[in-house]
Formats: structure tokens, C-alpha cells, sequence
């Protein structure tokens, strides 16, 4: 028995689909797949699935990571991908399978690209500037319900802005963004735009994870 | 809409998954490789229409066809309605984002007298003419079918065409006829005629009705060669019918989210209240074998780790201990759980107890219906209090400690006593868990009982009888809860003011369409739904139509009287619901149709229950 990390892609109309909605369908997925998964004891078996780190609805993401543990160890992580590949739905697409390096627990940053519709002329560098602040607040939800003010400013390891054009589009501001992730720390972007207050329209697409070190998460 | 735009908009609404389509196993095609493009239409929200076994099973069917491509189209919520008109996006189906008012067939399921004013809605945001007299293209065809198809009347003027029975053949019978039409040049009149002529398709346009002074019905005349008589279909031989290889599997949440087997189709018993024991009968049961080779497929294609197996009255199928017991050996192998709805509490053996116990323990539901000897007997519910309480002591001694019990109110010949009797019954159970020598230490019992209101519905033995009023209905109510003595005893009942709709429309006329659409106009839509039902509006309306609703709802008919549905056949004679019917008011029962035939008329199929050996 071993653990395989399962690194996919998600897209299209997989946005739509919630964490909770990914778990469900995984289940069914790897169990569809035939890949020679371990259950859970107890009554209500199922799966053994993880997630490295949710992802929000609406969002998409070129660097999603689920783990399973695999039984039998004759059944090759290349196996494992070409089963998976066989039943993925539209949207999702497998990367790669590999053994696990980490524990999910040593996530430590998201980095987003983040691509704003046409705004107002000084939209980048109001962004720019809003960014740059030395400390951002804003009230999150504490875990017994209670509003708490917290900082968001030292949950950004670093952003940069750029503009692009393009004939479909048009013009578009894109912002990459490398946030806090995973535990106590975890920071949404749409918490931190939300306190930027109105921006024009914009679409996330979480690029990568990292760990402590920001090496690439594997 | 370019995509981009309309993901946005989904993103303002709630629970957006529901819009997006792109499901497991949902079905895309090359729009310019088919030739008929068919809307499946659920009229209620995605959750509860993914949930339901008739639509899995006419999508995988089209679309097993090269030429069809079937889509699902479900009543967007209202949020998302609004959404919608302000940025005027037509109803769409989910496969393709198109709109479906470019489709040929827009077809809906009439699940329930609810969900009329949703038709509406839909046909409405679909950007297509309401009325059927006002679409006078050959495409759309809006068609619909379903257990409400069995009194179509209400909706007459909406529809193109009924289906009526069970569709797999008669759908795509005029599938075919359509494209061949079309082919031809031919227009919607030309269509509609023909369309008539094949057995199990009702076109109410070919039929006048005239009506006596008195409202009641005085003739319904055929014209341009229809049928004076519109037979139902059924599937005659069910281990060669069509079933699914697999189901669409929903990314959010829905109601059901299962697997789910069919293993027979009708009902054995015959509960005079019940339509859907008559208008599906005779019963036609699958083999062990194809249940689980069935059962197997789904499974494995969808990843569902639970089956529920689907019928009327699930421990009247002949063989089914043999068929759990082999179940139960694939679902141990496979770890699928198999749940088992819609139990019935007369033949549930001990031996099956432990079986279901094995399979899935969550609580036991009982259906007795109504709370006295008598009474049950009036309704023909063959089950008696001694056969509930062994039963449910069975049960108890099996470790459960809570049971769920549904019955009716408003039943015919129902008084008081019967009311109370709902209360002691109730008791009797509860005082039948404190009796047992071994009970569990510290462990409370639970009973919970769940009333709903009799509607007395077409092609039942009681599609005579009146329905009592909202006030009555609540009168009862306040009876039942003051019988109630004990804490142990938890109850709830159903809104009487949806039943009372309810009651309108399951034996309406043509003269209920104008009310049906003037209410819709005036914001009447998801009546089943607490948060949008209001019966101020309808009674607003009923008012401005002049439509007197007593004369639908509490009304006695008389045998004689001619019913909008009488030039409907569901194999069930008139001649037998009235026997019926007479037998009820003297309280005599009916044995069910293992027992000895009742000769309701249903051995005109010449298949099913009627041929076995007795
Ligand atoms: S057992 Fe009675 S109530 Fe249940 S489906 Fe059959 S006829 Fe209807
Ligand atoms: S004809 Fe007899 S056996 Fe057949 S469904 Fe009717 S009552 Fe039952």
C-alpha cells in the first residue's frame, strides 16, 4: 500500500464544481476508474481521498493535488494515470501521478493569476498601489463566529501587475498573486479584492503551490 | 452569449453548479450530425428533476439513437430567472447551451399537479407562444407525459400532444413520424392528425367538449380521424424493455443521489386511493438476472457506491429474497450499499428483516394510512393493527428504536373516531417497545408519524369521491395533535392549502387552463415550494376566471357522469373503478391480484400478473 499524489488540471465547466462537490465526485471517479483504491473501516466505507488544498467555486486551476492510496503495488503510478485518465469528465484533466513528497500540512503559498475585464484607466496602479500598502485589513470570520480584524499584507510573498491585449479580449489587466496557503494563514483573493473594494469583473486561475521554501509542491 | 459572459452571470446566483451541465456521462453531440434535437424538460429544479428515474431512462433511450440528441432542461431558480431576463438569455438546455426554442421536440414529465404552473415558466423563458393555438410551426412540438398525462385536460390547451403510459416505444414511434413529416413538408396540422393515429398519443386539439349548464361535461367528440378511445402503452415484456448502461452523474448535490434499479413495474395491491396502482398495472416484473446485471452496469459506469431498488411495493416482488441475497453478495464485493424504499409492512418477514438490516440501517417507514380496522378496510389497505404491531416488535427486537408511519386524512367515510385512532395506533406501538422483556437500557423509543390530505385522483375508485375543505382539513389536524398524548409520538402533516390545488387540478377541465395561465401571469410559479406557493394569488385568480372551485374539489360525481378522462383507456375500466368504488362504502376489501384477479380490465395487455399461476 502506498500513497499516489494525482496532479490535475481544472477547467471549463468544472468551475462550477464546489470542494465538496470535488470530493463526491473523485469518490465516484476512482471508484469508476478501477484503480485498486483503500477504503475506509468502518460502516459507511468509501474512498480514502485528500485534497492538498480546496480550491473556491468559480475558480479554475492548472495545479490541483488529490491523494489516494493504492493497494496493490504492483499497479504502476502510470497505470494508476491511464485509468484515471480513461474516466476524467470534461475539464479535468490528469498531469501527472507520482509518489507523495510532502504531507499536505507543509503547503505554504498559492499563487494565482488573476485577469481583470477592461477597468477604469488607473485600475492597474490604484491596484499597484493598494497592494503595496504596509497593512491591509479587513475582518475575517474567527472559527467560533466571532468578527476579528486581521492583516492581510504579510499573507502576500509578492504579486507583480501587467496589461494585455488581445482581439477576442481586448484589454485585460492580469495580476499575479502569491498568497499565504493552507492552515491558519490562508489567505482567498477575493478577501483581499474585496477590500480593495469595486473592481471591474475578474476571473482566478490558482497556477501553482508551494511549500515553505517555495519550491513547487510535490 | 460568448461563454465567458455567461459563467459570469452564473456566478452571481446561487448553487451555479446546476446551470453548467458538463456532468459525468452527460451526453454531447455534433449538432449537425442529428437530426432531431429533443428538450427534455423537468418542471422543478435540478435537484429534485436528476433525481428522477423516468427522465434517466428516456435520455439514455434518445440518445442511444444517432439521429436524436436529448438535453436536459430543468426550472431555473428564481434568482437566476431574473438573471436571465435581464440579459435575456432564452432557456437553454444544459448539454449545448443552446437555446431550446430552436429545438424540434420541447417535452415535458407531469409529475405532479404542482409543477403545471412551471411548464408555463419554462415554455415562457424558452421565448415560445404559451398556447398551443399560437405555435404554428412545425417545430417546436411541446409534448409531455407522466403519471398527470392520465388527466391531461388542465393543460389541453398548453400541449401538442400526450403521451400517454409508459413512452419508451410510443416516443420514439412519433420521433419518427416527425422526421418524416418534416421531410415531406408537412405543417404542425398535418403532423398532429397523424400523430393521433398511433396508439398511446393524445392530441387534445382533435377533441371538442361540450358541457352541460351545469359545468359537468356533457360529450367529448373526436374530429379529423382521432380515436374516441386514447390507449395507454405500456412495456409488455420488461427484461427486453430499454433500461439505462448508466446515468449522468450530477456534480452538486440533489435529492437522490444514487444508482437506481427498477425491478418491476404496477402494484399487486389495489389501495382505492392510489393512482399510481392503477394506472400502471398489470404488474410486469424483471428477472433476478436482469436486475443484477442491471444494477451491475450502473454501478460500474456511474461510481455510485449506493443502489436503491425502485417500485411500488418493493417486498411484493416474487423472487426477493433470492434477489437480495445475491445482491448482497456483489455489494459486499463491490462495496455498494443497496437501500430499499417503499416497504410494506404485511409480508415483511423476519427473515427480510435481517436482510435489510445487513443492507442499510437507517429507520423503518410504514404506510398504514389510516388509523382504524375500518377505515383501512374502506381503503382497501389489506394490513391490520396486529400484523403493524408484530412488525414493529419485530423490528424494535432487532435494535431499531425509531419507526416512521404515513397516513391520509380526508379519506372517504372518515370520521373522528378514525382521526384518533391515527393517535392510538401510535400509542399501541410506543406502549409496544416499553412491553418488550429485553429492551435496550436507556434507549427511547420513537415514533414518527407523518400525515398528508387525501386528493381523491382519476382512475381510482375514489375519483368520485369530494375532498374535504382547507378548514376541515385543519379542524382534523388540530384533532390529531390533541390525541396525542405522549412525547415519544412526533408529528407533522403536509400544507392543506397545496392539497386543495392539488384536488383542483387532478380532476380538472379544459376550463382550468385559462386559470392556470392567468395565475402564472400573475407570478404563480413553483407551487410546490413554501417559499413561492400562495394561495391568496390563486384564489385571486380562480376568482377572475370564474372558476368555482368546490365544484373541482369537493365535489361528489355521480357513476354516470362523463369525466374529462374518460376517453383516456389505462386498462382499468370505468365499470371496475365503480364496483370499487361501491365495495369501499361497504367496507369490503379486495384481495390483490396474486390472491385472485378482481378483473379490473388490465388482462387487455395480455401480459404481466394477470397470466401467472395462481
Ligand atoms: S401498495 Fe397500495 S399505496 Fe402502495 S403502490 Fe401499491 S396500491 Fe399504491
Ligand atoms: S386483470 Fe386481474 S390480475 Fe390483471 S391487473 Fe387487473 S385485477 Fe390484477
Amino acid at each position: 500500500m502506498r500513497n499516489v499524489r494525482v496532479f490535475f488540471t481544472k477547467h471549463g465547466r468544472m468551475k462550477f464544481a464546489s470542494h465538496l462537490d470535488m470530493n463526491r465526485l473523485m469518490t465516484r471517479i476512482i471508484r469508476r476508474s478501477g484503480v485498486p483504491i483503500w477504503y475506509t473501516e468502518g460502516f459507511n466505507q468509501h474512498p480514502y481521498i485528500t485534497f492538498a488544498l480546496p480550491l473556491s467555486l468559480g475558480f479554475t486551476s492548472d495545479y490541483e493535488i488529490m491523494d489516494i492510496r493504492v493497494i496493490d503495488d504492483e499497479f504502476t503510478n502510470e497505470q494508476v494515470k491511464a485509468a484515471l485518465e480513461k474516466v476524467f469528465p470534461d475539464g479535468l484533466v490528469v498531469t501527472a501521478v507520482e509518489n507523495m513528497v510532502l504531507k499536505t500540512g507543509e503547503v505554504a503559498f498559492a499563487e494565482f493569476a488573476i485577469t481583470f475585464k477592461e477597468g477604469e484607466k488607473d485600475f492597474a496602479e490604484r491596484l499597484n498601489a493598494f497592494l503595496s500598502q504596509e497593512s491591509i485589513l479587513t475582518e475575517k470570520k474567527t472559527k467560533k463566529g466571532k468578527m476579528k480584524e486581521i492583516d492581510m499584507a504579510p499573507c502576500i510573498k509578492r504579486f507583480s501587475i501587467s496589461k494585455r491585449f488581445s482581439a477576442e479580449e481586448g484589454e485585460s489587466v492580469v495580476l499575479n498573486l502569491v498568497l499565504s496557503a493552507g492552515g491558519e494563514n490562508n489567505l482567498n483573493p477575493t478577501l483581499l479584492l474585496a477590500a480593495f473594494g469595486e473592481t471591474p469583473y475578474y476571473t482566478v486561475c490558482r497556477k501553482m503551490i508551494y511549500d515553505s521554501a517555495m519550491e513547487c509542491f510535490k | 452569449m460568448d461563454n465567458k459572459e455567461f459563467e459570469k452571470l452564473l456566478l452571481s446566483v446561487q448553487k451555479p453548479g446546476r446551470y453548467a451541465g458538463g456532468e459525468l456521462n452527460s451526453i454531447i453531440k455534433d449538432k449537425e450530425k442529428v437530426d432531431v434535437r429533443f428538450a427534455f424538460c423537468f418542471p422543478d429544479t435540478y435537484e429534485i428533476g436528476m433525481s428522477h428515474l423516468g427522465m434517466k431512462i428516456l435520455y439514455s433511450l434518445f440518445n442511444e439513437r444517432e439521429d436524436i440528441w436529448c438535453e436536459r432542461v430543468f426550472n431555473p431558480w428564481i434568482d437566476f430567472q431574473e438573471v436571465m431576463r435581464e440579459n435575456n438569455i432564452p432557456l437553454f438546455a444544459l448539454e449545448s447551451r443552446d437555446p431550446i426554442k430552436d429545438f424540434d421536440f420541447i417535452g415535458f414529465t407531469l409529475q405532479y399537479e404542482l409543477s403545471y404552473t412551471n411548464v408555463l415558466n419554462m415554455l415562457d423563458l424558452a421565448g415560445v407562444p404559451l398556447r398551443s393555438a399560437d405555435r404554428k410551426d412545425l417545430s417546436p412540438i411541446v409534448v409531455a407525459g407522466g403519471p398527470c398525462a392520465c388527466n391531461p385536460e388542465p393543460m389541453a390547451d398548453f400541449i401538442d400532444l400526450f403521451f400517454l403510459g409508459e413512452g419508451e416505444e410510443v416516443d420514439l414511434e412519433v420521433i419518427d413520424l416527425y422526421k418524416k413529416i418534416k421531410a415531406e413538408g408537412g405543417d404542425k396540422q398535418v403532423f398532429l392528425r397523424a400523430a393521433a393515429q398511433i396508439e398511446g398519443v393524445y392530441v387534445p386539439s382533435l377533441y371538442d367538449v361540450e358541457y352541460y349548464v351545469d359545468g359537468t361535461i356533457k360529450s367529448i367528440t373526436p374530429k379529423d380521424g382521432a380515436p374516441a378511445v386514447v390507449n395507454k402503452r405500456i412495456m409488455r415484456d420488461m427484461d427486453k424493455s430499454f433500461y439505462p448502461e448508466t446515468f449522468v452523474v450530477p456534480t452538486t448535490e440533489i435529492v437522490h443521489d444514487r444508482a437506481v434499479q427498477e425491478i418491476y413495474r404496477g402494484c399487486i395491491r389495489g389501495c382505492r386511493f392510489c393512482q399510481a396502482g392503477f394506472i400502471y398495472r398489470p404488474v410486469r416484473e424483471k428477472s433476478v438476472d436482469t436486475i443484477l446485471s442491471q444494477a451491475k452496469s450502473l454501478c460500474d459506469t456511474t461510481g455510485y457506491d449506493e443502489i436503491s431498488l425502485s417500485s411500488l411495493s418493493t417486498s411484493d416482488y416474487r423472487q426477493i429474497q433470492t434477489l437480495l441475497s445475491r445482491m448482497i453478495e456483489w455489494s459486499e464485493k463491490d462495496k455498494v450499499s443497496i437501500s430499499l424504499p417503499s416497504l410494506r409492512i404485511d409480508n415483511f418477514s423476519t427473515e427480510l428483516l435481517e436482510k435489510i438490516q445487513y443492507i442499510r440501517k437507517s429507520g423503518l417507514t410504514f404506510a398504514p394510512e389510516a388509523g382504524t380496522q375500518r377505515l383501512r378496510d374502506v381503503i382497501n389497505k389489506n394490513v391490520t393493527e396486529e400484523e403493524i404491531l408484530r412488525t414493529c416488535l419485530t423490528a424494535f427486537e432487532g435494535g431499531y428504536t425509531s419507526v416512521k408511519l404515513y397516513f391520509m386524512i380526508g379519506l372517504p367515510t372518515e370520521t373522528d373516531e378514525d382521526i384518533v385512532g391515527i393517535a392510538e395506533l401510535g400509542q399501541k406501538i410506543v406502549n409496544s417497545f416499553y412491553s418488550m422483556p429485553n429492551k435496550p437500557k436507556y434507549k427511547s423509543v420513537n415514533v414518527s408519524i407523518s400525515v398528508s390530505t387525501f386528493v381523491p385522483k382519476p382512475f381510482t375508485p375514489f375519483q368520485y369521491e369530494p375532498q374535504i375543505t382547507v378548514d376541515e382539513i385543519r379542524r382534523k389536524h388540530d384533532l390529531l395533535r390533541n390525541s396525542i398524548k405522549t412525547k415519544k409520538i412526533s408529528l407533522s402533516y403536509h400544507d392543506s392549502s397545496t392539497s386543495f390545488l392539488e384536488g383542483i387540478f387532478s380532476r380538472g377541465d379544459r376550463n382550468l387552463c385559462k386559470a392556470i395561465e392567468e395565475a402564472y401571469l400573475n407570478g404563480c410559479k413553483f407551487d410546490g415550494w413554501n417559499e413561492c406557493f400562495s394561495l391568496e394569488r390563486w384564489m385571486e385568480t380562480f376568482e377572475k376566471c370564474g372558476i368555482n372551485t368546490a365544484f373541482y374539489a369537493n365535489r361528489e360525481r355521480e357513476y354516470e357522469e362523463i369525466l374529462p378522462w374518460d376517453h383516456l383507456n389505462y386498462g382499468v375500466t370505468k365499470r371496475f373503478l365503480t364496483r370499487e368504488n361501491l365495495k369501499a362504502h361497504g367496507e369490503a376489501t379486495t384481495p390483490n391480484c396474486r390472491e385472485q384477479c378482481a378483473g379490473c380490465g388490465a388482462n387487455c395487455y395480455g401480459e404481466g400478473v394477470c397470466f401467472e399461476k395462481r
